[in-house]
């Protein structure tokens, strides 16, 4: 089942090539969806009563502040998205070199991503809101489970 | 109380503006529920903290000033929404506990509550 987005936020989605996961709500936004959390948005926001960020990651908006917040629970960089039997990965984001996005791997290959307050949908997703993947990180999957 | 449904068919300004001279004031509720909806529109699918908190309809609810309230708890009331900033802003007071971590619902009970606890 597909959803109604705008086609210019996401011009590669179709009503065929990605599903709804759950409901929308402004819990969690997609950094914490793909760190694993629905509990609670995660931000550099400088708020700890607006969206959490891990106390030893940098409170900044930079690709190394997000890559120090995923090391928090065990991520580290990988070369790529390409499944990898034993690990769990993560894509993070970025349009014109900001963090915008995150997104979890799915044992299939797709990934899962929150979309801001939206939905969580199952993607293979590129597009000019989110930007592009520009970096992949990978931990150890445990018990199976990444 | 949902807000949206107080919305007038009238003639709504973007980004806060106010109607031209000469038109009657916009309804402090139907201020409140356009504002929301082009905040809502426009950041729905943004995770950036930052930017939702900064969009112009979020800073012109917060402009409101005491009218917003009201209709901030209100819409608290359906539910967690990113209203802790506006509301800190516009009271000045901030009865989030601070191990809260972020939790919507938290701190949307927290503020219900300073609400109950004023008459809202």
């Amino acid at each position: 089942m597909g959803i109604d987005l705008p086609s210019y936020a996401f011009p590669d989605l179709t009503a065929t090539n990605h599903y709804v996961t759950s409901p929308a709500t402004s819990e969690y936004n997609c950094i914490a969806w793909a760190a694993g959390f629905s509990d609670e948005p995660w931000w550099p926001s400088g708020d700890p009563a607006v969206a959490y960020w891990p106390p030893s990651a940098p409170q900044e908006v930079t690709l190394p502040a997000f890559v120090a917040a995923f090391a928090t629970l065990g991520y580290s960089p990988c070369p790529d998205g390409v499944v990898e039997p034993g690990y769990g990965k993560v894509a993070l984001y970025t349009l014109g070199g900001v963090p915008t996005h995150a997104a979890r791997q799915l044992p299939d290959g797709r990934w899962s991503s929150k979309l801001g307050n939206w939905y969580d949908i199952a993607h293979a997703l590129d597009g000019p809101v989110y930007g592009s993947p520009a970096l992949f990180l990978r931990r150890p999957a445990e018990g199976g489970v990444a | 109380m949902d807000t949206t449904d107080l919305i007038a068919d009238e003639p709504g300004h973007r980004d806060g503006q106010p109607p031209p001279a000469g038109d009657a004031p916009e309804p402090v509720a139907a201020k409140f529920a356009r504002l929301k909806a082009e905040w809502e529109g426009r950041t729905k699918y943004l995770s950036n903290i930052n930017q939702i908190l900064d969009d112009p309809a979020y800073q012109a609810i917060i402009g409101m000033g005491w009218d917003a309230v009201p209709l901030l708890l209100a819409d608290l009331r359906n539910g967690p929404n990113f209203w802790h900033t506006a509301l800190k802003r516009i009271t000045g007071e901030n009865p989030v506990p601070a191990d809260v971590r972020g939790n919507q619902w938290r701190i949307a009970v927290a503020w219900l509550e300073w609400g109950w606890s004023r008459g809202y």
